[in-house]
């Protein structure tokens, strides 16, 4: 399986989230998937400015070329993605928001209604698993992580599966394979 | 009353955000003494001194658009700016406005309740969130939206008279919560007209044919 994990940890100083996921990395690697690991805060991304561009100027093109588009083709081309960040203000980093947003060239200006509400046509014809690492040591994020779960599941793509880096690295990468 | 209003709109310029506040201030103004000022925000230097106004506000409406179910990363960034606040902001008030594109409520309700938690988190009296779909072409057409630009209006007028946000009022504007199943069926035909008339009329302008729109430069 191909696997790619974007770290959204946007601080150096905190290195647990960072030695986390590569410990998960390799464990992955051992049992032959192939794995990749980026490190968001190394890129100077731009936040989406809604322009949609990407929609009806240059179809599944964003506006920015900031090294996103590689990101974009490392995320289709996987069979799960992880998207990891600590928790901080309740909620994942801004900098994994950041990417979130500039999926927007992944779907398509027309709507459809589906479970009775209205969402976006898909614009590829498969993509992969998407799954949550959240990352949190104090208590009160507990009641983050319920509130994260929440806007995930209520979102149209939604997320196959939300860990904690509270979890044994090795029972997060046997369910990689399960998933 | 006093009410710091900031819009983070991601957008650089025109924004349906600012078009539902400017209703919403009228209303708000018209009970006299009231005031509010407009904070524009969405450049990273713009979140750092909006945190700043933020701390020295005495009631606060933060609005923004939805952007894939929650905050746009841009609002995210400003929280982050409020974390020295942490359970220091002695009840200030703080509501929050969210529009967007789909028409059910239902699409900003987890984030409702994270927006819940992260101002009480902050010590700040929660005072609620207006949310409203169907916002798509504010900016474009104000003619077909007037229910939606008289509701904001109505929503600051009570406001401005109570300094509360009426929950029932919030509901009927948010509504429909989601499609009714016997609604269905002409929820198809509306979208297929939106899908015709907005977005493939767009498109056309850019010299994009609906084929070429489902381009897919990066994968199958
Ligand atoms: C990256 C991105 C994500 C969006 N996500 C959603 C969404 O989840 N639901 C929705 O109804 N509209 C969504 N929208 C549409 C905007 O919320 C809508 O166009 C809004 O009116 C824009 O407000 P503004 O003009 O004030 O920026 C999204 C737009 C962008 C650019």
């Amino acid at each position: 399986m191909k696997v790619l994990i974007l770290n959204g940890n946007p601080k150096e100083e905190y290195g647990e989230l960072d030695s986390y996921l590569k410990d998960l990395s390799h464990s992955l690697e051992s049992k032959n998937h192939e794995t990749k690991l980026i490190m968001l805060r190394s890129f100077q991304f731009h936040d989406c400015i809604g322009c949609y561009t990407c929609w009806l100027k240059t179809p599944g093109i964003c506006c920015f070329k900031d090294g996103m588009e590689d990101i974009l083709k490392e995320y289709l081309a996987a069979d799960v993605v992880i998207l990891a960040s600590p928790i901080i203000m309740g909620y994942i980093s801004a900098l994994l928001k950041r990417v979130n947003d500039r999926l927007l060239p992944f779907g398509h200006p027309f709507l459809v209604l589906r479970e009775n509400r209205m969402a976006h046509v898909p614009r590829y014809s498969h993509y992969p698993k998407t799954t949550l690492l959240l990352d949190s040591n104090e208590k009160i994020d507990e009641e983050s992580f319920k509130l994260i779960e929440m806007v995930y599941k209520n979102s149209a793509r939604g997320v196959t599966k939300i860990w904690s880096s509270k979890q044994e690295v090795e029972e997060i990468s046997n369910e990689v394979v399960n998933i | 009353m006093k009410l710091s209003i900031f819009n983070g709109s991601p957008k650089p310029g025109v924004n349906n955000t600012a078009v539902l506040l400017e209703r919403f201030i009228e209303g708000f103004e018209v009970t006299e003494g009231n005031k509010a000022q407009m904070i524009r925000m969405n450049h990273e230097q713009a979140y750092k001194e909006a945190a700043l106004s933020f701390e020295a506000a005495e009631a606060v409406l933060i609005a923004f658009p939805l952007y894939s179910y929650a905050m746009p990363a841009g609002i995210k960034t400003f929280f982050e700016q409020l974390e020295p606040l942490l359970g220091k902001c002695n009840g200030k008030k703080v509501g929050f406005l969210v529009q967007y594109g789909f028409i059910e409520a239902v699409h900003a309700r987890a984030l409702e309740k994270y927006l819940e938690y992260i101002a009480k988190a902050l010590d700040c009296d929660y005072m609620g969130t207006i949310i409203k779909g169907g916002c798509d072409g504010l900016t474009k057409s104000k003619r077909g939206a007037k229910k939606t630009l008289t509701g904001a209006y109505e929503i600051g007028k009570k406001f401005g008279e109570t300094k509360v946000l009426d929950k029932q009022q919030l509901d009927d504007y948010s509504a429909p919560e989601i499609q009714k199943q016997q609604n269905v069926l002409v929820m198809k035909v509306l979208i297929k007209i939106i899908n015709k008339v907005y977005w493939e009329k767009s498109l056309k302008k850019n010299g994009i044919s609906v084929e070429e729109s489902f381009a897919k430069p990066y994968g199958n």
